[in-house]
């Protein structure tokens, strides 16, 4: 790693200095995103970390930012230059807050708000604090701004800002607040998550100006130069590791509501030396249905893909993205037009990973994993009997990881984002529900020399009538891949227990159920890395041994017949 | 005489208090073969110094790290899991949390019972505790006693969905096993907490089981031990929650003892915090291997509910959550023994640690990694001939060498620079996880002061405080160790948390009576049964605090309530206080209309009359304090970027600091245990009870 002189190429900057500049950069980050938390109203913020905080540079480069979820962190990445370069310096004050939500600015759907203060030090503009939020509610269709079916365009999914001052020289502007206001099904808790947003800058701008004081700006600048270098340079050596070629994958996510067809993702990765272009064409167009990823979006988790395998350890600046170049052409579902609507594309951000994996996987063999399962996004809504009152059941459950050169995938774990499943016991005391099952499912983890993340399924019974039960999942047509020989993990289900019957719902698609109902959400498994025939036999064995191996898994998938006195699967 | 023994990751810290209250101290390297010999040995060695032995000590208070290590190497016996059917995956399943999105190999904690000797009975209870479905007892009998004796299990954990709510098919399944299995120990999760969220009270009942018989066979020994060697007081072990428990109160549920080194240093600073008039207080706790945050308000220390045991990296979410209450303490992976690297070309420190074996480069055991002591050595701040009281001659040239080859030689620095460097980050490090922590618990750290203990934390904590703008530093007397002190003055302490989901209505008020008066029964007896307490219980204070919440939240705050509910307080006053309480944490309440439950109702009793609670504030190092002007024992070349570079620095001995007069900086002040650097312009005073005061942000210096 070392051999790469910094003295050669590098602003004349001690690594001392730099180190403590940049690890303070972050650092203030992350006190602005333990402001934001604090201070804010929506549970996304708080439980899902559906946030991000950062500080940019005068031309909106990114300097440094707390770890937050791919998809807030790179429409920053994408988005902020875009802004800044469309303001006019000289109508900013100290103290002002720029918010924004629109699509065509990189944002990746209407809930998400970015606020942007300018940072001054002796009158002249340094940078920006950065902050963003996935508001409880911005108007439109259903509450919670996040439809997919039933919303032709973006205009039926709410409120849409483009740039503008909700705070001028410090002080809200009473004008744009009564404006989202009168737009909002939750007015206080959107307004209320605003002023966090703006805390977490003021607290960004204060703490900048404060390590300016110590360092002074010259040096200050330096070290801003000096982490946009270090980051390309680690970027690019990492790139150099990677043998020069086009490396192609596609994938297909199920369909985009009822009876509709598959989508097709396609990517093309080449490396070149220390540079790699990703381009998309021959995906599918965009659709008229709440799913399409928005270039910001496509942008942020292919970056986040990128990154997991080529350098998954070290901060991202302006300069980790410079080696890179992200294409889809415009008007496919990865880079929709305007009004292209797009509340649930978060269903779309694991394919995008699976397709980004998949094509470094013929040059990285040992870095990459094998395809997770798609996530469900189940919510239950009706009335408590009980109570009289109206409840909400809402989770995002995860199955299993893929497998990789050296190691099994993993059972229940999210995949590119980071959420809680939430306690049986917190949801059973709180909504008209028994959960019957949580349970790992045998043999469906992809078979391979390391065997994919076994699936998992929870049955949940219903103890009242009319319940809306709108699913958001996938990988029920198409299955995790497998790699290198590695088996292919199950397809994910939907289904209804009633009586006797068992019911098969659709992945994406609003449902009504019924008291003694069963609805069994089962997760499929993870893909499988190399072929089956070379796992250990202790491997198996202990696998039947632990029950995520049946006896007839074991002898089916892996040529292992155990005697009956081998393993004791039960 | 009261004598504490602190076993630490890398040292055993011993202090020894007689009717003189002066303190005594020494600290040696922990010694891992027969822990409890080794450790009563070194103890007697103290005593020796005093002429006394240890049938001249009444109490002894003792913290070890014993059962976390057994979770962290995963050296405990055969553990087994009895669960409601449909639910045996509750310990893999866990809350599916990633806790490194960029890393595609993250993995989870691994659970400490393997998925085969997870067992699921027959059986359902819904969650206003109405059993649907009864017990199958036969099953229980048969098979799965069957399954524990061919797994050759020694230890048992029960949990069962919606146990919080009704215990009862727990303590069926418990008489069942205790019969089939008379030797095998048995944790109830209904009994060690008894809280909602079943993988959270699973995973506590589980550790509680995990730990029982070694926890159970260490302390057998060390009464033993003691017992052999003379001893004829009182044992009381530390627990997590910053109080010590009786031998009786650990058998009923040794996870107590989990995290029990940290919280009683955490708990003296919090007292040291509260006498110095500031109104809110961050400790350090700067060890060997990791560096300790503890923030307290008006002398009240920040608790927890539950923490994590055995975290990756110290990230949240990658390791085994717990529901025991336990100090708020902050770990920063940035210890003495914290390794330097160079990483993007740039100097980088921690989270790795050379521990104490084979620690740093310079204890000439076998390190070559460049650590923070190293640094610390080569920058003159530390006395090679005096580090742990001289227990340990550090090597000068060992620790420039391994700073040169891991460090200096990379970024193209001179030693002396990359020492400094490392200095530098790891200072920064620990100002920056102040800073967030500090945010994140709504508390200015300005308006607070620093306590700075544990071996590494005074050679660091003065520029922490410059970073911060903290104007005051206090180091403690036999900062060095701080933990061991607190333990003098922990006093017996039980919690009981249930959950019972209530709205905050009028009627509500006899129910909420009941819960706590059935939670002080409970507390009451489980005392009995160890601790002397008079027919009128005056030497038990119970402290009642209840988690409440916005009907719709799924996020708690916790209150504190008045004794007597109902009788000199109402409903709006619960209100009022769950509204400030909200109001300071988030900066805003909902309106009036919102609808409050409360969720967690809870009781601490702490046993007044064992523990000496002003030990740290009244009691004094042993020292001579003849002198009236503070004399420099030696000068030494110590490194000072004020100075813009090595300048000849007086160094004292902490000693014989005179009460009477301040030093100014740049010096040194050297005791046993720790070493404190005062920087340029920082004023230094030694006060009675010898800690020691500084100032440090009076010249117009910024924060």
């Amino acid at each position: 790693m070392s051999n790469l002189q910094s003295t050669d190429v590098t602003v004349d900057m001690d690594p001392v200095t730099l180190a403590v500049v940049w690890n303070s950069l972050s650092s203030i980050s992350e006190e602005m995103g333990a402001m934001l938390k604090r201070t804010a109203f929506s549970p996304g913020v708080r439980e899902a970390q559906d946030f991000s905080t950062a500080i940019y540079s005068r031309e909106g480069r990114l300097i440094a930012h707390r770890m937050a979820t791919p998809g807030h962190l790179g429409a920053g990445i994408h988005g902020v230059p875009k802004v800044i370069a469309a303001l006019d310096e000289d109508m900013l004050k100290e103290g002002d807050g720029i918010i924004y939500n629109d699509l065509s600015l990189s944002v990746g759907h209407l809930p998400d708000f970015f606020c942007l203060t300018p940072i001054f030090v002796n009158q002249q503009l340094l940078g920006f604090a950065v902050s963003s939020a996935h508001m409880i509610d911005v108007g439109g269709l259903a509450p919670g701004s996040l439809a997919i079916e039933g919303v032709p365009d973006v205009y039926a999914e709410g409120l849409r800002v483009t740039p503008i001052k909700l705070f001028r020289a410090g002080a809200p502007n009473p004008d744009v607040f009564e404006l989202i206001n009168a737009n909002v099904r939750l007015p206080d808790k959107v307004s209320g998550d605003l002023h966090a947003a703006m805390n977490a800058n003021r607290l960004g701008v204060r703490r900048v100006t404060e390590l300016m004081e110590k360092y002074g700006l010259a040096t200050a600048l330096r070290c801003f130069e000096g982490i946009f270098q270090r980051s390309e340079e680690v970027m690019r050596e990492a790139i150099h590791q990677i043998p020069n070629g086009t490396y192609s994958f596609e994938d297909e996510l199920d369909d985009y509501g009822i009876g509709t067809d598959p989508l097709r993702i396609v990517a093309r990765i080449t490396v070149e030396n220390d540079h790699i272009s990703v381009d998309f064409s021959g995906s599918s167009p965009q659709v008229p249905a709440g799913i399409n990823s928005y270039f910001g979006f496509t942008f942020a988790y292919t970056l986040f893909a990128l990154k997991s395998v080529i350098d998954p350890s070290n901060p991202t600046s302006h300069g980790t993205i410079v080696p890179f170049q992200i294409f889809a052409p415009e008007g496919c579902f990865l880079n929709p037009r305007h009004p292209a609507p797009a509340g649930g594309r978060a269903i779309v951000l694991t394919r995008i990973v699976d397709v980004i994996l998949g094509a470094l996987s013929k040059a990285l063999p040992d870095s990459v994993v094998a395809a997770p399962s798609s996530f469900v996004n189940a919510c239950l809504g009706g009335t408590d009997p009980a109570t009289g009152e109206p409840f909400v059941y809402f989770e995002l459950l995860f199955g299993g990881s893929g497998a990789g050169a050296n190691r099994d995938g993993v059972e229940a774990i999210c995949s590119g984002l980071d959420v809680n499943n939430i306690p049986i016991e917190v949801s059973e005391s709180s909504c008209p529900i028994i959960v019957r099952e949580l349970t790992i499912i045998p043999d469906s983890g992809g078979p391979g020399r390391h065997r994919g993340g076994c699936g998992i399924r929870k049955d949940i019974e219903l103890l009242t009538d009319g319940v809306t039960f709108t699913n958001m999942s996938d990988r029920v047509r198409t299955a995790p891949y497998g790699l290198f020989g590695g088996g292919a993990g199950t397809n994910g289900q939907t289904i209804v227990h009633r009586g006797t019957e068992e019911i098969s719902l659709a992945s994406k698609g609003v449902f009504t159920l019924k008291k003694g109902d069963i609805l069994s959400l089962r997760l499929g498994g993870a893909g499988g890395y190399g072929p089956a025939q070379e796992r250990s036999r202790p491997a198996v064995i202990s696998d039947v041994r632990e029950g995520f191996v049946s006896r007839e898994g074991a002898e089916k998938d892996y040529g292992v017949r155990l005697a009956s006195t081998e393993g004791w699967g039960d | 005489m009261r004598l504490a023994i602190d076993i630490g990751g890398t040292f055993t810290d011993f202090v020894l208090v007689g009717e003189d209250r002066v303190l005594h101290s020494a600290k040696e390297l922990t010694d891992y073969e027969d822990t409890a010999l080794r450790m009563v040995q070194g103890a007697e060695r103290l005593l020796a110094q005093r002429d006394a032995v240890l049938s001249d000590v009444s109490d002894v208070i003792h913290g070890t790290t014993l059962a976390s290590n057994l979770v962290l190497q995963r050296k405990g016996p055969a553990t087994a899991l009895i669960t409601t059917r449909g639910f045996r995956d509750l310990l893999l399943v866990q809350r599916q949390r990633r806790h490194h999105l960029y890393d595609l190999a993250v993995g989870k904690a691994e659970p400490l019972v393997p998925r085969r000797l997870v067992f699921e009975v027959d059986e359902r209870m819904d969650a206003s505790g109405t059993p649907l479905r009864k017990v199958e007892e036969s099953s229980v009998r048969d098979q799965i006693a069957a399954a524990l004796r061919a797994e050759g299990v020694e230890a048992v954990a029960i949990c069962l969905l919606n146990s919080y709510a009704n215990p009862i098919h727990e303590q069926v399944i418990a008489q069942i096993i205790a019969t089939e299995l008379p030797n095998v120990s048995i944790s109830q999760s209904s009994e060690i907490s008894r809280r909602y969220r079943e993988y959270e009270r699973a995973s506590t009942a589980v550790m509680n089981a995990y730990v029982t018989p070694v926890v159970q066979g260490y302390i057998a020994r060390l009464a033993k031990v003691l017992d052999e060697r003379g001893f004829q007081g009182n044992l009381y072990m530390m627990q997590s929650n910053g109080g010590v428990a009786t031998l009786q109160m650990v058998a009923e549920a040794p996870i107590r003892l989990i995290e029990s080194g940290p919280a009683a240093g955490a708990l003296m600073a919090a007292k040291y915090g509260a006498d110095s008039g500031a109104s809110h207080s961050v400790a350090l706790d700067m060890g060997g291997t990791t560096a300790k945050v503890s923030l307290s308000a008006q002398g009240k220390l920040s608790m927890v509910d539950e923490f994590e045991v055995d975290r990756v990296s110290l990230r949240a979410g990658s390791g085994l959550p717990i529901n025991v209450a336990a100090v708020d303490l902050i770990e920063i992976g940035a210890g003495g023994g914290s390794i330097a690297s160079v990483r993007m070309n740039l100097l980088a420190v921690g989270p790795q640690s050379a521990g104490s074996d084979p620690g740093p480069a310079c204890y000439g055991q076998g390190g070559h990694e460049a650590t923070v002591t190293d640094a610390n050595l080569v920058l003159g701040y530390l006395n090679p001939e005096y580090f742990a009281g001289g227990q340990i001659k550090l090597d000068v040239d060992r620790a420039r060498a391994a700073i040169k080859e891991h460090v200096a030689d990379h970024l193209g620095l001179t030693v002396e620079l990359a020492a400094w460097g490392i200095h530098e980050v790891a200072t920064a490090q620990m100002s920056a996880a102040i800073r967030v922590t500090a945010i994140e618990r709504g508390i200015d750290p300005r308006l607070s002061s620093l306590i700075a203990f544990g071996g590494a934390g005074p050679a660091h904590a003065i520029r922490i405080a410059r970073d911060l703008g903290i104007a005051t530093v206090i180091l403690p007397a036999l900062a060095g160790v701080g933990s061991a002190v607190g333990l003098l003055a922990s006093p017996i302490q039980l919690e009981f948390t249930r959950t019972m989901i209530i709205r905050l209505e009028e009627d509500a008020i006899p129910t909420i009576n009941q819960i706590y008066a059935s939670l002080e029964a409970d507390a009451l007896s489980r005392l009995q049964a160890s601790v002397p307490i008079g027919e009128d219980q005056r030497n038990v204070d119970f402290e009642r605090s209840m988690d409440l919440r916005y009907v719709g939240q799924g996020y708690q705050v916790t209150v504190e309530m008045p004794s007597d509910l109902g009788v000199d307080w109402t409903l709006a006053d619960i209100r009022g206080s769950f509204e400030r309480a909200y109001r300071n944490l988030y900066g805003y309440s909902e309106g009036k209309d919102a609808e409050i439950e409360g969720v967690d109702w809870r009781v601490v009793a702490r046993v007044r009359g064992v523990g000496d609670r002003d030990i740290a504030t009244e009691a004094r190092a042993a020292s001579p304090m003849t002198s009236l002007m503070s004399e420099p024992k030696d000068v030494r070349s110590c490194f000072f970027p004020e100075s813009d570079g090595f300048i000849d620095c007086p160094i004292y001995e902490r000693a014989t600091l005179s009460t009477e007069t301040a030093i100014a900086g740049p010096a040194i002040i050297e005791e046993e245990g720790t070493t404190t650097v005062l920087l340029p312009e920082a004023i230094l005073h030694s006060d009675a009870s010898g800690q020691l005061v500084a100032s440090v942000n009076q010249l117009g210096s910024t924060a």
